[in-house]
């Protein structure tokens, strides 16, 4: 084939898949806007994520902006932080959400799933582990955190949590203003093991707390601004 | 499920060593990263130019492009089970002179499969039996039994003995005379020849100091005798060496210097439809479940209250639209309430059901207790799937496996609401550009067309569609397809190049199409019109599943006229003129097949059909699929019909393999679009089938209990 007649052959080949990126219809437009957003996709792949802090006077902002217990959290792996607030509660578990419609769902004050992060805990079974930490006491049990694998089939992770009592802690920021001990839940499976530590204080509230919630999300930190 | 093609691969077929097992020292078989595979120049795991006993994880799909001197391959290999994989092969050999080469490149397609025997163990090594190249023309053709040992972390020693292409060299010994005439006319498995002839050693030597780098020796008992005196190779030594640069996720990239002559490369790419993406994707949070408070689901005074049932309906279509759910209808009653859904967007179903479930939680009053979803897909509904309130307030934060213990998922035939009033009927459109592959033809091994596609929908009523599409071809050179070969069947599908190129502007097709549920368990399509870009006519089809059923049994009957080659409104006589031979033979006007499904579980699928193909010729096709919750499916089919081996042609009998991929998986978003890629291994006139759209299975499956379970892990999300 002539070196033009291939040329042409490249550039009409080129010229349609940057059409892709314009078709248009009346439809239901979701798998057109995923197309448009693979070049911003591909863009960012290898690069690292912006990192996001949230100011004192954010937190401030937020506070005043609604009644609702709120709190902060950092994921540790992406440099993120944000705050989310209390939007349900059914049992003895409640939801926060943030406008950006990311959930994370608690037991008091340990989270028990996450939805809207990427490679989210989808449930835990942590009841025997909460009344540990939250009584502030030495002791072991069991702890399931279920997830989802790309193949959408759901895997349990069973580990062996021992907490120990430590130190004496005081927590003050937004409305907290209490004496916390620190409760140390480290957990071990197969050869793999995390440490979760949280600040509890006299009435058995989790005001601060830092979790592993799975390989993709790694290390989570939650401090309570009103509980 | 909207299924868009990309690209339907029109084929065309050319014509045209155990036990040195090393007995070792224990250790401990490594589980690390450089102990995995690498794949060699044929695209399976092994060292360069032979294989080893070496398995890449299950499921995963690699393709691999390869070239050393005049030799280029291009090669797919799917790991099918832990211990069974399969590849497909395109090779192209330049400089090689034989009646069947193009300009001088002589093209070649082989399929492997190896199978373990054994997995490696502390003192056992691995043990893997594999055919090369063993349906065709065998130009690769060859057995072998290999085993693989090893010996220290990202130390791994190789041997085993090669039959055929891998028995060249050296030969320790024979195992009777192997067969060198071709079988039917070509396109069978080559079995009267399998582990027959000489048989001599092969093997190497693999050491990967890191996770990265992998250096390999490997001594190939392959003699390459037909490239040494129809091409251009010179065969200098049989010692190879070679470099692996090893990425993330399986894909490599390689360098090798072979047979003390050629300077080779290749490029692997992998990806695992079990381990690619972020598991559970990154769309934004579902809305929480509203709990009712103690004793409030005892008011029925609402019940009255017009305008009290009327804001709860709108409430919770507003809430299902934010999540891409449409509500067509919402019959409230004290205690119960059903709701009649339309699911665009969520691949998996049980997503679907749990987000709508949600939303009926936050807008319906407390008293509703029992909730019914019906999916509705073309009109049909597809299952009723009811839940209880308490259930799912009792439940949310619980393992999803919980909550399915609490579903019912039945027959919902009567069971739909009819649609609100405004919504039908609907119209619908898209202008989008598109890329049509043709490849492996000898002439041109690829060839492409792209082209803007503009179709329409108009849904009178919800089971009553007025469909069509447009093609204009934008540049490309399918219509450069020159070849025209000989038929001893009625020209049913060999005219593709004359559609091909006197079909632009093309109506792909435009019709009108009714769908029903006659009876409990039963779907029911008619479709009338220009069905596709051959054919038009009636299509009928009835289908009977019921919901929890790993069996379903269809039925489908068709009366086609051929259309004009201008893919417009015309259609022309059935009789075809066959332009080699002359011969004129009638395209039957009738034709139908009677098919049944069936979901093996553990993640496979086989289809049965058996009937009358477009030629007029009876016989079965026999698929089987592997299938994976998130909608990847990797399959392969073969058709048998009464057509003799020399009245179907080259090939002898038609078969192929086809590659599903979601567009879920690369988005992260949830999305129902997937993309099927069909190689099919020849367009000749034996066993070509219909190719009308809308067929009801692949519709009414995704909302029944076997597939709706495989993906159950999504209900809360």
């Amino acid at each position: 084939m002539s070196v033009i007649r291939r040329n042409i052959r490249r550039a009409t080949i080129a010229l349609s898949l940057g059409l892709m990126l314009a078709a248009c219809g009346n439809g239901n437009q979701d798998s057109s806007n995923m197309i448009k957003q693979l070049p911003k996709a591909l863009a960012s792949i290898g690069k690292k994520p912006q990192p996001s802090g949230i100011a004192p006077e954010q937190i401030g902002k937020a506070l005043a902006a609604s009644p609702a217990p709120m709190g902060l959290f950092t994921l540790e792996a992406r440099q993120a932080q944000f705050i989310m607030f209390e939007i349900e509660r059914n049992g003895a578990h409640r939801t926060f959400g943030s406008a950006s419609r990311q959930s994370i769902a608690f037991r008091g004050g340990m989270m028990t799933a996450t939805r809207g992060l990427g490679g989210d805990l989808m449930s835990s079974e942590g009841a025997a582990l909460y009344a540990l930490v939250s009584g502030r006491r030495a002791g072991s049990a069991r702890y399931d955190m279920r997830f989802l694998t790309p193949e959408d089939k759901t895997v349990t992770r069973s580990f062996d949590c021992s907490t120990t009592v430590a130190a004496e802690i005081p927590v003050q920021i937004g409305e907290i203003n209490a004496q916390t001990r620190a409760v140390v839940a480290t957990c071990k499976s197969d050869g793999f093991s995390f440490t979760d530590a949280y600040a509890v204080d006299k009435a058995g509230r989790i005001l601060s707390a830092r979790q592993w919630l799975g390989d993709a999300l790694g290390y989570v930190s939650v401090q309570m601004l009103r509980y | 499920m909207p299924n868009r093609r990309f690209g339907k691969g029109i084929v065309r077929m050319t014509l045209r060593s155990s036990s040195a097992i090393f007995v070792l020292w224990a250790s401990a078989a490594g589980s690390e990263v450089r102990d995995e595979r690498t794949y060699n120049l044929y695209g399976v795991p092994g060292l360069i130019d032979t294989p080893t006993a070496e398995m890449a994880p299950d499921a995963e799909l690699a393709a691999t492009i390869s070239n050393f001197g005049d030799i280029r391959r291009t090669s797919l290999t799917f790991q099918i089970l832990p211990r069974l994989s399969g590849t497909f092969r395109y090779s192209a050999i330049s400089n090689f002179t034989n009646p069947a080469s193009v300009n001088g490149v002589y093209y070649d397609r082989s399929f492997d499969l190896r199978y373990q025997v054994l997995d490696e163990g502390r003192i056992r090594p691995a043990v893997a039996v594999g055919l090369q190249d063993f349906i065709g023309t065998g130009l690769y053709g060859g057995e072998y039994i290999v085993a693989t040992k090893t010996l220290a972390p990202g130390l791994k020693v190789t041997g085993g003995l090669g039959w055929g292409r891998l028995g060249g060299l050296n030969p320790i010994a024979t195992t009777g005379t192997r067969p060198a005439e071709l079988l039917g006319q070509g396109g069978l498995p080559t079995y009267d020849r399998w582990f027959k002839g000489d048989v001599a050693p092969f093997g190497g030597i693999s050491y990967a100091p890191n996770d990265k780098w992998k250096f390999k020796v490997e001594y190939s008992s392959d003699l390459y005798a037909e490239e040494s005196t129809s091409g251009q190779f010179s065969n200098k030594s049989p010692w190879n060496f070679g470099v692996d640069y090893r990425f993330k996720g399986g894909s490599q990239l390689s360098l090798y210097h072979a047979y003390g002559s050629e300077i080779g490369a290749q490029l692997t790419f992998a990806l695992n439809p079990r381990t690619t993406g972020i598991g559970g994707g990154v769309e934004s949070a579902p809305l929480p479940v509203a709990p009712r408070s103690a004793g409030s689901a005892r008011d029925l005074g609402w019940t009255a209250d017009e305008t009290r049932i009327a804001s709860a309906k709108s409430s919770l279509k507003e809430l299902a639209a934010k999540d891409g759910l449409e509500i067509e209808a919402v019959t409230l009653e004290g205690t119960r309430a059903t709701v009649r859904m339309r699911n665009p967007r969520y691949g998996a179903p049980s997503q679907a059901i749990g987000r709508l479930a949600r939303a009926m939680t936050r807008s319906l009053p407390a008293s509703v207790e029992t909730f019914t979803i019906v999916p509705v897909v073309n009109g049909m509904a597809m299952s009723a799937v009811t839940v209880n309130r308490s259930d799912l307030e009792r439940l949310e934060h619980s393992a999803a496996t919980d909550m399915y213990a609490r579903t019912q998922i039945s027959d919902a035939f009567g069971l739909a609401p009819g649609p609100d009033a405004g919504i039908y009927p609907k119209f619908t459109w898209a202008l989008a550009p598109y890329v049509q592959f043709s490849v492996f033809d000898p002439d041109n091994p690829v060839r492409a067309d792209v082209g803007l596609r503009a179709t329409a929908k108009y849904e009178i009523a919800p089971n009553l569609i007025l469909s069509g599409s447009v093609a204009k071809k934008l540049g490309g050179d399918l219509d450069s397809i020159t070849r025209t070969d000989v038929s001893n069947l009625p020209r049913v599908r060999t005219d593709r190049a004359l559609y091909s190129a006197q079909g632009d502007p093309a109506i792909e097709y435009l019709q009108i199409a009714h769908y029903g549920r006659p009876a409990k368990n039963l779907y029911s399509r008619v479709t009338l019109g220009y069905l596709e870009s051959m054919y038009a006519g009636a299509s009928t089809e009835l289908l009977w599943k019921p919901t929890s059923s790993r069996l379903a049994l269809g039925a489908e009957l068709n009366y086609v006229v051929r259309r004009d080659f201008d893919q417009l409104f015309g259609v022309q006589d059935m009789e075809t003129v066959d332009p080699v031979s002359g011969v004129r033979r009638t395209i039957p006007n009738v034709n139908g097949h009677v098919s049944a499904y069936y979901s093996f579980g553990n993640g496979f699928h086989g289809q049965l059909d058996v009937g009358r193909y477009l030629a007029g010729d009876y016989g079965a096709t026999i698929s089987l699929d592997r299938e994976f919750a998130n909608g990847w499916r990797v399959g392969a089919y073969a058709t048998v019909t009464n057509a003799s081996f020399e009245d179907f042609g080259e090939g002898s009998f038609d078969k192929g393999l086809r590659f599903t991929f979601p567009l879920a998986t690369f988005g992260g978003t949830p999305s129902r679009v997937a993309n099927t890629v069909n190689i099919q291994s020849l367009t000749r006139d034996g066993g070509a089938r219909l190719d009308v759209n809308g067929r009801l299975y692949d519709q009414v499956r995704d909302y029944h209990d076997p597939d709706v379970a495989n993906s159950w892990g999504r209900f809360w999300r």
